[in-house]
């Protein structure tokens, strides 16, 4: 299709392929490891979703790596304790192992986000108020 | 004689393809990709906060026609440094990809009109680009849509005829034109009247006008009723007599771009497709000129090195935004004193800067933020778009990730 030898630049953004978004590999020599790695996604990704689960008191080790420059991925690398409880027990986001720590991490930037955006909202609004008022 | 087929910079290898081609086949939508103006569901369940941890929050130290500063706090650097790169690289906008040249006299070569075309800005409110379909994402496949591109035309002749009579003067000697006519970005007209574009970069609006037409077309391009369109810049109209009179410095919010130069009987005939895009695809889509990121204005963490001759306070450039956020809270400026402790504390090493010692387990959690916008979108668009890109980001590997979640119990 292409008649030059070199990437779709669109193809940072969109995958042809369709590949599934998020893949998990379990790591076979560590226990309660393993690599999610997401497709299209970079370092503002990777770094913040790293970052998110080394908060986590239940995550052992988290990092994160961009395996290529032509590659649109991102691996991140979990381990987390052992599972305690089922997450029917005591919520999604309070199970053990690494799947549920990373969900979490990611659930709590999301919670973050969500907060700023709020907070942006009414920010937004106090500003505009004000603005008004000094100008009358 | 075809129309030629350029796409400018994102795609050279279709440059000079006879026409009727409409580009790279895009085919079928990728679950992954982002549509920010997805609803948030109302009933997300949320991991509990830390103890002691706080909410994130944004403060809007300054803002005017095309730049605004913020402050944020209680936030975690990845946080941060996610919202900055996302400003630069992954805000939708609108943008020219796709030119196709129906005659070109003029002295410039049908790429270099191309890529110019391409690099204009063009300006689109947030809730236009939010309802608009990455050309990839939109199920009209192969070809365009009005929900996936905006086609503008370019019919430039400089005769006097076509109406185009400006600049147009006969020299009595020899009857040649005298005046070179410039073509801008004034001078491409949407090719559908009916589309759903807004504004090209032409003209200097007022903010308040710029808002309601904004409201107004962002109605329309849902398909209101042209009382509902009216509707809306009334309301636009409202909140500007409420609010943005700040605004009425007037700027220009970017003036005539001028695109080529015609000589007597030149001309310029073109269609231009703009799509929607990211800057990571190219810098065309960037909405953002410049965008300032900072923290830790006294160098107390000891990131860096402030190297100094004799005074660190007087040699140092300030934080903008720091100064700008202390003065709006009533406070002094940069405390001197600090000033000096950051700067000599690297040297010093860890304890010894006196009263403000250094803590290796300090981070940072304050970030100044400035952002310049282009002119395509009003800065506040521009992170409002931004937080929700990286709010989607998060939601979608969220969702993607459930079902491994939920597999391994
Ligand atoms: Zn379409």
């Amino acid at each position: 299709m292409r008649g030059i030898n070199a990437p779709d630049p669109n193809s940072l953004v969109y995958n042809e392929d369709n590949t599934p978004k998020v893949t998990f590999h379990v790591e076979p020599t560590v226990p309660n490891a393993g690599t999610f790695e997401l497709d299209r996604e970079d370092h503002t990704l990777g770094n913040l979703i790293r970052m998110y689960a080394l908060k986590d008191e239940r995550v052992l080790f988290c990092g994160y790596k961009v395996p290529h420059p032509l590659e649109h991925t991102v691996q991140i690398k979990i381990q987390s304790v052992p599972p305690t409880a089922s997450a029917s027990e005591i919520g999604m986001y309070s199970v053990g192992g690494p799947r549920a720590a990373f969900i979490r991490a990611v659930a709590s930037a999301r919670r973050d986000v969500m907060a700023l955006e709020s907070s942006f909202e009414k920010s937004l609004n106090d500003y505009y108020t004000s603005h008004h008022t000094q100008q009358n | 004689m075809g129309d030629y087929y350029y796409s400018h910079g994102a795609d050279p290898s279709m440059m000079g393809a006879v026409g009727g081609m409409y580009g790279a086949t895009m085919a079928g939508a990728h679950g992954g990709m982002m549509h920010p103006a997805m609803p948030v569901a109302a009933n997300i369940e949320h991991p509990p906060l830390p103890p002691g941890a706080k909410l994130p929050s944004i403060k809007i130290v300054d803002l005017d026609r095309d730049s605004i500063s913020f402050v944020v706090t209680d936030c975690d650097l990845s946080l941060a440094n996610a919202m900055r790169r996302i400003l630069l690289s992954e805000i939708p906008t609108i943008a020219i990809e796709h030119v196709f040249i129906k005659e070109n006299t003029s002295t410039l070569v049908d790429e270099f009109v191309a890529h110019r075309l391409g690099l204009l800005p063009i300006r689109a409110p947030l809730a236009m680009i939010e309802q608009f379909q990455f050309s990839w994402d939109c199920p009209c496949d192969t070809s365009y849509c009005q929900n996936c591109a905006v086609v503008f035309q370019l019919d430039m002749k400089h005769d006097g005829t076509n109406g185009n009579v400006r600049n147009f003067k006969i020299s009595p000697l020899d009857g040649t034109a005298t005046n070179d006519l410039l073509v801008t970005s004034a001078d491409l007209h949407l090719a559908v009247p009916t589309d759903r574009v807004l504004a090209l970069s032409s003209g200097s609006r007022s903010f308040a006008e710029d808002r309601q037409a904004d409201a107004s077309a962002a109605v329309l391009s849902s398909g209101g009723a042209p009382a509902a369109v009216a509707a809306a810049a009334d309301a636009a109209a409202a909140l500007d007599t409420k609010g943005i009179s700040e605004f009425s410095r007037a700027r220009p919010l970017i003036g005539d771009v001028i695109i080529c130069r015609l000589g007597a009987h030149q001309a310029l005939n073109v269609i231009c497709h703009a799509r929607k895009g990211i800057a990571k695809q190219h810098a065309k889509w960037s909405p953002v000129t410049a965008v300032a990121f900072g923290y830790d204005p006294n160098n107390l963490l000891r990131h860096t090195t402030l190297w100094y001759e004799r005074d660190p306070v007087a040699e140092w450039p300030r934080t903008e935004v720091h100064a700008a956020a202390r003065a709006a809270a009533g406070e002094a400026d940069l405390d001197p004193g600090l000033v000096a402790a950051g700067a000599a504390g690297a040297a010093a090493g860890p304890g010894a800067a006196g009263q403000h010692s250094y803590d290796p387990n300090a981070e940072p959690d304050t970030f100044y933020f400035r952002v310049e916008s282009s002119g395509v979108m009003r800065p506040e668009e521009i992170v409002q778009s931004m937080i929700r890109v990286l709010r989607k980001k998060l939601q979608v590997v969220h969702d993607e990730t459930l079902p491994i979640a939920n597999a391994s119990a």
